[in-house]
């Protein structure tokens, strides 16, 4: 028993959960409460080097909206959704954000891209990893007993359903992987120009405003060739955009 | 007049796609088969719709015939979960001529469609003394009699059948502007001011100073923004004797009508025109001021008939808006005087059981607008409403009517149902002022039915409607103050227990695998099975025998005797493939000797077999030495066997 809570604190220990950590939190929290909004974004932002939290980017967000910068609340509502994705205050202020911006690109992309897109991005990979261990372990556990019972034809069945599911949160897991190497980002200036080539020299082929979303296809330089949801794209300056980037293990894979 | 179809004729007409497949059915009833001349037969058409109540149909042009309108009546009812409208209204038909004549289509209008009946043959009898006319010439229609005999043409002071009283206003005695002076129409109202849904009665007065015919309207008046009730036309038309400008004139009113305004602004209405027809003569505007009630005046002998055409001025209305000083939360429009009476069938019934209240709101004003007063919100109970029917009522100097609603109430859970009072509000423009009346409050016990849940009746304060919450702005919510990980993310610490878990549950499902299917292979293959296991067998022989080496009974010694036997003959039987049983010394030797084993070896198995068979069955004892000779051999033998195979 004595072993097993060791480990328990050793465990949290290591998921980088700190007193320091709630300090920091606590005292933007205090900032944002009394308005001084630029110092509290410096403090959540400092808080983003260590484990991250949905409600540190949720706060994040918060400061930036408060503050008028739509971009960085977007993409910092968008990493906290990331980490919790169906927590109702997040999803709505991510929501409300978006109904501020001035344009809006069309989706495009064939609908069951965009089924699959909405599915997945309501649960994050810590959860769909999580899943997919626990059906393994059921799964392992009942063929074991089938095994041992020499095979009942009754239990054949539970075999091939636990191991169904866990197969299909093991290839969720792994789409979620692929998916987020598709390298999202947002558009953090207040206009950005796309333009046919990575270098400032090219011709603008259209304008972005902050707080669209991309998806970045190849990066060269400093430059990244972006693409839009209605198939659109273009070469973007790196300094105007800000990937969603909540790394894996930060994501819980 | 007889008809020869039959009494009554039905209608089904072309229906309209709804499930009320059978609706609208529209009914022409007549009272009577036969009739005089000058009797009435009355017309009734009955209309039933599911939409809403039907306009009045209008009655074609008979010749020789003098129809009214003689009001009608208007119900709803629930059937099969729809409302159907029923509307009947009445006509009176009065042949003037005898002969055989066919009643024309009628034609009816229902959700907007035009349906029109059959026509129906029948036949006019003569009163005694009447005179045959089998086609006549010009059409039957109320006489505005004559000068010889004014009196006794003019209608007594009893009103002709109907529901509006005549307004004690008069028109105002002058010749209108560029109107003939000796025939004239006056289109006049009562009132030109009103609030919406009070009565303004629209008269039509004929002044002649000629014999003259009324023949009807040419030219209908157009009329919008009203609910219009019409007078039923007069079987004899009230005339009187008026002066105007120093002239007599005879005054007749050939056409009455109710208006209720449906909304304030001003209004203009089209009078229409009328047509006429006047006995000339020459000289007769001095004869008729002298002789007026002289027989000269309706003489035809020196005079024709000229065919007149008379319109009036338009009438401009204006309808004031409801004052909103005081105006009830419930007030819904009706205006008038009314009276308000609520009743309930049962004050106890069981659960799901029925009970009908009973509204009626009776009085002067738009019958047949009003609405049913709402119902307090009432909780656990389902409201339907049944039933609604309306009743014109003729009253003194009054537009009076009766309004009657029922509503069926069903109380779902057991206890006392507390039905608050309903209120009715109406305006009475004669007052200026709003007046709301109520019923009494009801008090119904509800007894459990049976096989109906026992629920309990709520109070009222809990069973108040709630309303929706309505979002009146957006804005971001407020920052979390804890630094919590999302739900599920928590379980992350537990990740590495189910990893390593998981990781030992997969080997060891490996190591089952395996092993079941060397089990699977070893069942096929008996010889090698054997051989496996022998030395296991050896194992278990040789521990066993260490265990009854220091006891030296003689029980014991023939036990360790006899399981040295059993152990190296089943290991040798197993090394050979062959039954323990079948095994005898002479198979042993020659298997050793086959496998090449030394002359020792085979002595020494020998001299293994003679002295257990000695131990076990005669009386020989044996000492620790040659039990662990006997020990040596079985472990000797069979690691040389094994060595060897």
């Amino acid at each position: 028993m004595k072993r097993i809570l060791i480990s328990l604190v050793i465990l949290y220990s290591l998921s980088g959960f700190a007193y320091a950590e709630v300090d920091v939190f606590a005292a933007a929290n205090k900032e944002y409460k009394e308005g001084r909004y630029q110092e509290a974004i410096r403090l959540y932002e400092e808080l983003q080097t260590g484990h991250p939290y949905a409600s540190v980017y949720y706060n994040l967000g918060n400061a930036y909206a408060k503050s008028g910068d739509f971009g960085k609340a977007i993409l910092n509502f968008e990493r906290a959704r990331r980490l919790n994705p169906r927590d109702p205050e997040i999803l709505s202020n991510l929501n409300y954000v978006n109904s501020l911006l001035e344009h809006q690109v069309e989706d495009k992309r064939p609908a069951i891209l965009v089924g699959l897109s909405a599915t997945m991005s309501s649960t994050s990979r810590a959860e769909l990893s999580t899943l997919a261990l626990i059906f393994y372990a059921l799964w392992i556990v009942v063929y074991i007993v089938y095994l041992l019972l020499k095979r009942p034809a009754q239990m054949k069945r539970w075999v091939v359903i636990l191991f169904l599911l866990f197969l299909a949160f093991a290839v969720a897991v792994a789409l979620k992987y692929s998916i987020a190497r598709e390298e999202d980002a947002f558009v953090t200036a207040k206009s950005a120009d796309v333009k046919y080539g990575p270098s400032e020299q090219d011709k603008t082929a259209f304008k972005l405003s902050a707080g669209m979303p991309v998806f970045i296809n190849n990066e060269r330089d400093s430059w990244a060739r972006i693409e839009l949801r209605d198939g659109t794209g273009g070469w973007i300056s790196n300094k105007l955009i800000e990937k969603v980037h909540v790394a894996p293990a930060q994501a819980g894979v | 007049m007889k008809f020869r179809n039959t009494s009554f004729l039905f209608l089904f007409l072309l229906l309209s796609q709804t499930a009320f497949a059978a609706l609208p059915e529209v009914t022409i009833t007549f009272d009577r088969q036969t009739v005089n001349v000058g009797e009435e037969v009355h017309l009734k058409i009955r209309i039933e719709s599911a939409g809403s109540a039907a306009q009045r149909p209008r009655l074609p042009s008979i010749e020789s015939f003098t129809t009214y309108y003689t009001g009608h009546s208007a119900q709803s009812k629930e059937e099969n979960g729809q409302t159907v409208s029923i509307s009947e209204f009445n006509f009176a038909i009065v042949p003037n001529v005898v002969g055989k004549f066919t009643f024309p289509p009628v034609e009816v209008e229902v959700e907007g469609r035009m349906y029109r009946t059959s026509t129906v043959e029948f036949e006019v009898l003569g009163k005694p003394g009447m005179k045959s006319t089998t086609h006549p010439s010009s059409p039957s229609v109320p006489h505005m009699g004559s000068a010889t005999t004014p009196a006794g043409n003019v209608a007594s002071s009893s009103q002709p059948p109907g529901f509006y009283q005549i307004p004690k206003t008069q028109p105002q005695g002058f010749v209108p502007p560029g109107a003939d002076p000796n025939i004239f129409l006056k289109a006049w109202v009562d009132k030109t001011a009103a609030y919406p849904n009070e009565p303004i009665v629209l008269t039509y007065s004929l002044y002649t100073r000629q014999d003259t015919q009324y023949e009807g309207f040419s030219e209908e008046p157009v009329i919008t923004g009203f609910w219009i009730e019409q007078f039923p036309s007069p079987e004899k038309l009230d005339k009187n004797v008026v002066q105007i400008a120093g002239k007599r004139y005879v005054r007749a009113d050939v056409r009455r009508m109710v208006l209720f305004p449906q909304g304030s602004g001003e209004y203009n209405i089209q009078p229409g025109t009328a047509k006429v027809s006047v006995e000339e003569r020459s000289h007769y505007e001095d004869f008729m001021d002298e002789f007026f009630d002289d027989s000269f005046f309706s003489s035809r002998i020196y005079s024709k008939k000229i065919p007149k055409v008379l319109s009036t001025q338009p009438i401009t209305i204006s309808v004031k808006p409801f004052p909103e000083n005081g105006k009830p939360a419930g007030f819904n429009g009706a205006t008038g005087h009314f009276t308000f009476t609520g009743t309930v069938d049962k004050r106890t019934v069981k659960q799901s059981e029925p009970v009908t209240m009973t509204l009626t709101i009776e009085g002067e004003g738009n019958i047949e607008t009003l609405e049913r007063p709402p119902l307090p919100v009432l909780a656990h109970v389902e409201v339907y409403d049944s039933d609604v029917s309306s009743q014109l009522l003729e009253r003194k100097d009054a537009v009076m009517g009766r309004k009657t609603f029922q509503v069926m109430l069903m109380p779902e859970a057991v206890g006392e149902l507390d039905i608050p009072p309903v209120e009715f509000s109406f305006f009475d423009p004669r007052t200026v002022k709003y007046t709301t009346l109520r019923t009494e409050a009801f008090r119904i016990q509800v007894q459990q039915g049976e096989g109906e849940p026992a629920l309990p009746l709520k109070s009222r304060e809990e069973s108040e409607k709630r309303k929706g919450v309505e979002l009146e702005a957006r804005d971001i919510f407020f920052i979390k103050d804890r630094l919590e990980i999302a739900p599920l993310e928590r379980a992350n610490p537990l990740r590495p227990f189910l990893l390593i878990a998981n990781a030992i549950a997969t080997l060891l499902a490996l190591f089952i695998v395996l092993y079941l299917k060397r089990q699977e292979e070893l069942d096929t293959n008996i010889a090698l099975k054997r051989r496996i296991h022998a030395p296991r067998a050896v194992r278990r022989g040789l521990r066993q025998m260490g265990k009854l080496m220091k006891d030296n009974s003689r029980t014991a010694q023939q036990k360790f005797c006899e399981i040295a036997q059993k152990t190296l003959n089943g290991y040798v039987s197993a090394q050979m493939n062959v039954s323990a049983q079948s095994l005898t010394v002479p198979m042993v030797e020659e298997a050793l000797a086959t496998r090449g084993e030394s002359p020792e070896t085979i002595d020494r198995l020998k001299s293994f077999y003679d002295l257990c068979n000695q131990v076990r069955f005669t009386d020989t004892d044996i000492d620790h030495q040659k039990k662990e000779e006997i020990l040596d051999t079985v472990e000797i033998v069979s690691k040389s066997m094994a060595k060897k195979k």
